[in-house]
């Protein structure tokens, strides 16, 4: 019932972008298209810059329209790489006019929404003659971080962490790609940079990665809009969104799985040391029931042992506990399309209650004892809808429209 | 009489309808059950809407308002205890709440599975108001509400064969050492298969081409109200099973032997859905 959409945006002869998006969707190959990926870096360390993952994509190339810049029948006049290209899902697989629609007869009425942005690399660009089509690699605009240089002469000794961020970003290889606004630029813990000879020579992306972790901050990429942001949060009364498990009474069931199921202490880091100083952050109690988890921070552009000791804390506060993580997998829809980074989200999994000797299942309060039976129980995994968990992930699998969330409990 | 299946849309007042408000007013009950009344609309008959201390002489009233006119011409109760009630709509035109046609108004009655047909109205409300249980003075109790219309004609004038009902749990079996096997469990779901060898009757395979095309979850009812005409009274075929489903074959129309003359040849398998 739903489309997904491909859209193209090439330059033009005076090597500006093109006013208009190009559907592509009819030379698009459907079964090169995988999940598309994006989540917090979580090698180790819950920092980073957003990733999106490479998305292969290939067109029917019969015509020659995706052929490289200067070619007769090709729609790219100047160059080919960065072309922009935006993915779209319509949950209708047709326009939609002016009419009469029943109540409760019409699925939905909405509009298509991008469910990702990127631009094409001709780096890793194949064809042959025998197929005729075109093999693309769709790279996700924080690529763009890796391919802009750190504007070191705009950075001087005693800027804060804050200030340095907003000069690696605010540079027109990025915008014009992406929006920035300096009112979207907010770490945790502002710090001042005593020394930034080691960002000389450096990309936007090894700076980025230096100075997020120091925050305790982290970017993301929402409506090409840079923002960045504290990883410190509470959890939240009105969570962005609910899902109910099978034995759920609250609600309609919309949760398909929900798998690798960590207590989190992979992620965890009781103890905190800056190299080369007997500076630390412990964490006391999760040393004593998880034992140690050490974590160094090696960055010499900091030399302020008071604010090395503010940095410690603040990384010890955030991730000395464990915390819960799992991925949940929804079908797609509208409203969970919606959802963003950070987005809390509420989880009712109760336990899978069975009737005792076909008895109907007793309500406390309600149930007499003596008369009413406790019901079998199913008590493998519990998840408290009182609970909040945040998203890090979110991946879209388009063969099956359904969405994993990679989450963390707040 | 034997019932033939019936197809209805789905429920009105379905759980995963945010819209709709369920209020109960009881002056007895110290336990009115307002904070579970959303329990009649979550597709379980293990869950349940029950008061706490009332008696018949509170007449016990439940609003439901769903916003949204939508044609009702289908209520179902399933498993109740109720002896005398009545429901009623609200009329936009009169502003007050108006007996359906024919009108709901019950009394003496015997049965925990209720099916009330009337003629096609535009509502948002409902009002229901049960003035006696059929044990005397009995807490009311609801599993199920479901306000709805039925398929086109609804049930079906043939009789398909109702093959591979399955009420699966989803096992996944892992063997211990001892040899012994595990087996873990999800709550479950229903499927079915509906056959007929050749089928001419074009009301029938209306509803047939429109639970296939209709891309939305719809209810099954497969005893049609009679759960006598079977010879034991199984799960899957009692008037309180009723399945929200979809079919998850494609529609394949094929005229029986290839002769256009005959009947089609058709076989839906349907399973129990969330959407």
């Amino acid at each position: 019932m739903s489309v997904i959409r491909v859209y193209l945006k090439p330059f033009n002869e005076n090597d500006e972008y093109v006013t208009d998006w190009i559907d592509v969707t009819k030379d698009v190959e459907v079964n090169s298209l995988g999940s598309i990926t994006r989540e917090i870096e979580n090698n180790e360390y819950d920092v980073g810059v957003l990733k999106y993952n490479q998305i292969k994509l290939t067109l029917r190339n019969t015509d020659g329209r995706y052929s490289e810049a200067g070619l007769v029948d090709s729609i790219f006049k100047i160059r080919r790489n960065k072309t922009q290209v935006k993915f779209t899902w319509d949950i209708q697989p047709f326009p939609l006019h002016c009419g009469v629609v029943e109540a409760g007869e019409c699925y939905l009425l909405d509009d298509e929404v991008i469910i990702f942005e990127g631009y094409l690399s001709d780096l890793s660009f194949t064809t042959n003659i025998q197929d005729q089509k075109a093999n693309f690699s769709v790279l996700g605009f924080e690529s763009v971080f890796k391919e802009t240089e750190f504007p070191f002469a705009s950075a001087g000794n005693g800027d804060t962490i804050e200030e340095l961020l907003k000069i690696a970003l605010n540079q027109s290889n990025i915008t014009q790609l992406l929006t920035y606004d300096d009112a979207n630029i907010n770490v945790d813990l502002d710090i001042t940079v005593d020394d930034v000879s080691s960002l000389e020579n450096k990309t936007v992306q090894e700076v980025l990665d230096f100075l997020l972790l120091l925050s305790n901050s982290t970017l993301i990429i929402q409506d090409r809009t840079i923002y960045v942001r504290s990883l410190d949060e509470n959890p939240t009364p009105d969570p962005a969104y609910y899902f109910y498990g099978q034995a759920s009474l609250g609600g309609a069931e919309n949760i398909m799985s929900i798998e690798d199921i960590r207590t989190g202490i992979n992620r965890t880091f009781n103890l905190w040391t800056w190299k080369d100083t007997d500076l630390a952050a412990r964490e006391n109690t999760s040393i004593d029931m998880n034992g140690v988890r050490k974590k160094e921070v090696d960055f010499q552009g900091i030399t302020n042992n008071t604010n090395r000791q503010a940095i410690l804390d603040n990384l010890r506060d955030e991730w000395g506990n464990a915390k819960q993580e799992f991925i949940l997998t929804t079908p797609m829809k509208y409203d969970n399309l919606s959802l963003k980074f950070f987005d809390q989200v509420s989880i009712d999994y109760p336990p899978i209650f069975y009737e005792f000797d076909s008895n109907p299942l007793a309500l406390y309060d309600l149930a007499i004892y003596d008369q009413a039976y406790y019901p079998l129980s199913q008590w493998a995994l519990v998840i408290d809808p009182n609970e909040r968990f945040k998203i890090m992930g979110i991946e879209m699998n388009i063969k099956d429209f359904t969405i994993d969330y990679r989450l963390r409990k707040v | 009489m034997a019932e033939q299946i019936y197809f209805f849309k789905k429920n009105i007042i379905d759980i995963d309808n945010t819209e709709v408000t369920m209020t109960i007013t009881d002056a007895t009950a110290t336990n009115n059950g307002q904070d579970f009344i959303d329990y009649v609309r979550n597709r379980k008959n293990d869950s349940a809407w029950i008061t706490t201390g009332s008696n018949d002489a509170a007449n016990t009233q439940i609003d439901i308002d769903w916003i949204t006119g939508r044609d009702v011409k289908d209520i179902i109760l399933v498993k109740h205890n109720w002896k005398n009630y009545t429901i009623q709509y609200y009329d936009e035109g009169t502003a007050s709440y108006t007996d359906f046609n024919p009108a709901i108004s019950v009394t003496n009655s015997t049965q925990e599975t209720s099916h009330f047909e009337f003629a096609s109205v535009e509502t948002s409300m409902l009002r229901i108001i049960i003035t006696g249980t059929q044990t005397a003075n009995a807490d009311k109790e609801l599993y199920q509400l479901i306000v709805t219309e039925k398929i086109l004609t609804g049930q079906l004038a043939g009789w398909p064969i109702i093959k591979n009902p399955i009420h699966s749990t989803n096992k996944r079996k892992t063997k211990m050492l001892s040899g012994k096997t595990n087996i873990a469990e999800s709550l479950g779901f229903f499927s079915c298969d509906l056959s007929v060898a050749s089928w001419k009757i074009d009301n029938d395979l209306d509803i047939v081409e429109n639970i296939y095309f209709r891309r939305e979850g719809f209810l099954v009812w497969l005893c049609g109200g009679d759960e006598t005409q079977f010879s034991t009274e199984r799960i899957g075929y009692r008037k309180e099973d009723i399945y929200l489903m979809r079919p998850s074959n494609d529609y394949e129309p094929e005229f029986r032997q290839g002769q256009y003359q005959q009947g089609v040849v058709i076989n839906i398998k349907l399973e129990e859905s969330i959407n």
